[in-house]
């Protein structure tokens, strides 16, 4: 999976493309590791294709982070993803565009 | 372990000899004892003879001598007898009193004497020891010169007589030393072949037992393929045979089926045996057709074949799909073939080929057969249909047929068995011949496509690609939609990575998937670990209506699988985890 990261500020914007699988995770967590001063973070996933709960519990916790710190935005998640956040009650936690 | 057999074999061959030396001294006792017994009774009725005056007894008390030989000739019988001559001190002591009883009646060195004074000495030589004889030829003489001197012989006056009769004395004695010794000889040839014979008998023991291995005895063979009964066995005629038989699967939807029967028996036959099973396969497993590998088969065993030994065969190829079998006879009985619409065997006759390892560059031809679900093949070789009795009648071809015919409703095993028990009752006392070999095949149904696959990996995550790879190969071959491929990919992450992670905790260990499709549209994935006893199913799910901060990370897995797929199952047997998740798929 490919990680790319723009930080604008106390702005960052993640774009995620490939597989966010048990395997992926580990990379993406340590890319969210200090992520203290930050404000707003947005979650591209035009180009994720797969994300499995690995992935969510990662998101899940950045959630919780950013519910203390700032902001989440989850954007352009396509269906599948979709569906894997309807499945596991994500889309009601999540803030999604 | 072979060790071991060795030195138990070594140890048998010195005992069997060591017994050859008893046996043999045995019967020397046995001789000595029977012979002092004769003199004993003869003693007996000159005794009679002279109570009723028939018989004169010149220098001998007649009496007298009864009474000494009943203790010095009947009694040391009676007691080697007793003792079954098998004691090491009873040849001294039989040959001991019998000279003691000889010098005490007759001590007159007379010519006479010297004529008794023999026997003990030629018995000695019986026992082939040279040391012995030598030994009772001394104390022989010795006794007679010491009682003498005792009775007072004359030496002087009589010395012609004397000297005549101890050059007589020596005479004898010498021959009966050369007997012994050459009696040695041949008890140390006949230790030596026994051992050898021992050495021989327990190496075909052993090529017994390797040749037993070699032939599959294991049935069902192959229990993954229920559409199949088959069972086979070999008995041969000495400790190693020339018959074989043979049942492989070329792949999961071609069985190979041969029985064969090399000239002649014994050591020989068996070598080629085993080098003729062994081409057949290999050559099987890269060449194919039935007829190719049969004739590069011939080829290989011409090359080698220097003992003109050749080979009768019947080799087949079964399709289990569609009942569809190619057959080779090369020269060999042809077997009997059950058809289940006439209910009936049937001798299956070809025009054979030549056998194998006749001629070289001989081609072979095919034939073909359409077998149907319940039909059935019963494979023989001749040591079944000319088992012969002692009338010297033959088991022959239509008993075969017609027991066979009258016990159509015996699975495989018992049918063999039963064949076997009947051509024994048949042969009765008579000697087997020769090697007798069977094979049934039993097609019970066609083989369904279950499209079962089944892989292993271990329990680690960093598998996880290896095995959405597996899946994702079968899942393209059923030509799944894209939305459904991802939705299972998404389950075996799940299924696999909670496995990876809990089933061992800190050690390593396997996880098996296995992907059936026994029935049209439906998928099961079947996971096997034999970790920690867990039933992920027994969780409660998580409360996907919680908020984020209330909000646990664990048991996602199983809520993602459990709603994306249409079944999970679980049951936890033969110590291990066993969970299946279904889908069902267009």
């Amino acid at each position: 999976m490919n990680i790319n990261k723009k930080l604008e500020g106390n702005n960052l914007t993640i774009c995620l493309e490939g597989r966010l699988d048990a395997n992926a995770a580990p990379e993406l967590e340590k890319e969210l590791e200090n992520i203290e001063n930050i404000e707003n973070i947005v979650l591209d996933l035009s180009e994720l294709e797969y994300i499995s709960s690995a992935g969510l519990r990662i998101i899940l916790i950045l959630q919780k982070t950013m519910n203390n710190q700032g902001s989440l935005i989850i954007k352009n998640a396509n269906d599948e993803v979709k569906r894997v956040f309807e499945v596991t009650g994500f889309l009601d936690i999540l803030t999604i565009e | 372990m072979s060790e071991i057999r060795r030195m138990f074999d070594e140890f048998r061959s010195i005992f069997t000899s060591e017994n050859i030396l008893q046996e043999n001294e045995r019967h020397a006792n046995i001789v000595t004892a029977s012979t002092m017994l004769n003199l004993f009774i003869v003693i007996l009725i000159g005794w009679g003879l002279s109570r009723i005056n028939m018989a004169n007894a010149d220098n001998i008390n007649i009496a007298f001598a009864v009474e000494n030989s009943f203790i010095g000739l009947f009694i040391p019988a009676i007691i080697c007898f007793l003792f079954k001559g098998e004691k090491a001190w009873i040849k001294y002591m039989l040959l001991g009193m019998f000279i003691l009883i000889l010098v005490t009646i007759d001590n007159h060195m007379s010519y006479v004497t010297a004529f008794l004074m023999v026997i003990p000495m030629v018995l000695s030589a019986r026992y082939y020891k040279k040391s012995f004889t030598i030994f009772i030829s001394i104390i022989n003489i010795i006794a007679y010169i010491a009682f003498s001197f005792v009775v007072g012989v004359n030496y002087i006056e009589n010395y012609q007589a004397i000297i005549s009769a101890l050059l007589l004395y020596y005479v004898v004695s010498f021959a009966c030393v050369q007997i012994s010794q050459s009696g040695k000889n041949m008890i140390e040839k006949q230790k030596e072949i026994t051992e050898k014979g021992t050495r021989i008998e327990t190496e075909l023991n052993l090529a017994n037992a390797i040749q037993k291995n070699m032939l599959q005895s294991i049935f069902p063979p192959f229990p993954e393929h229920k559409e199949l009964d088959i069972y086979a066995s070999m008995t041969p005629a000495k400790e190693v045979g020339g018959d074989f038989y043979d049942m492989f699967l070329i792949d999961d939807n071609h069985l190979a089926i041969a029985i064969a029967d090399v000239s002649g028996k014994g050591v020989p036959a068996s070598l080629v045996m085993m080098i003729s099973k062994i081409l057949i396969k290999n050559v099987t497993l890269i060449e194919d057709e039935v007829d190719r590998a049969l004739t590069r088969v011939n080829q290989m065993l011409c090359d080698g074949n220097k003992m003109n030994l050749f080979i009768t065969c019947w080799f087949a190829v079964l399709d289990l799909r569609n009942g569809k079998m190619e057959f080779v006879n090369a020269g060999h009985n042809p077997p009997l073939l059950y058809s289940s619409k006439t209910d009936r065997f049937e001798y299956l006759k070809t025009k054979p080929n030549m056998v194998l390892a006749g001629l070289e560059n001989t081609e072979y031809r095919k034939n073909e057969v359409q077998i149907e679900p319940g039909d059935r093949l019963f494979l023989y070789t001749d040591g079944a249909t000319e088992a012969t009795n002692s009338n010297n009648k033959l088991y022959g071809e239509e008993r075969l047929q017609n027991f066979l015919n009258s016990n159509v409703e015996l699975n495989a095993e018992e049918t063999i068995k039963a064949v076997k028990g009947d051509i024994d009752k048949f042969v009765g006392k008579a000697e087997q011949f020769d090697d007798i070999t069977m094979l049934e095949l039993v097609y019970k149904e066609y083989k369904k496509d279950n499209g079962l696959i089944q892989r292993e990996f271990n329990a680690d995550v960093k598998e996880l690609s290896n095995m959405q790879e597996f899946v994702g190969s079968k899942l393209e071959k059923l030509n799944c939609n894209r939305k459904t491929i991802m939705d299972i990919s998404l389950c075996i992450e799940e299924i696999f990575v909670n496995i990876a992670k809990y089933a061992y905790k800190d050690s390593q260990g396997k996880c098996s998937l296995t992907i059936q499709n026994d029935v049209e549209g439906k998928l099961d994935f079947i996971f096997e670990d034999s970790g920690i006893p867990f039933n992920p199913l027994e969780n409660k799910e998580p409360d996907i209506t919680l908020s984020a901060e209330k909000r646990d990370i664990g048991g996602l897995g199983i809520l993602i699988t459990k709603k994306i797929m249409d079944d999970i199952q679980y049951k936890y047997e033969n110590n291990k985890n066993v969970l299946k998740i279904t889908k069902y798929i267009k």
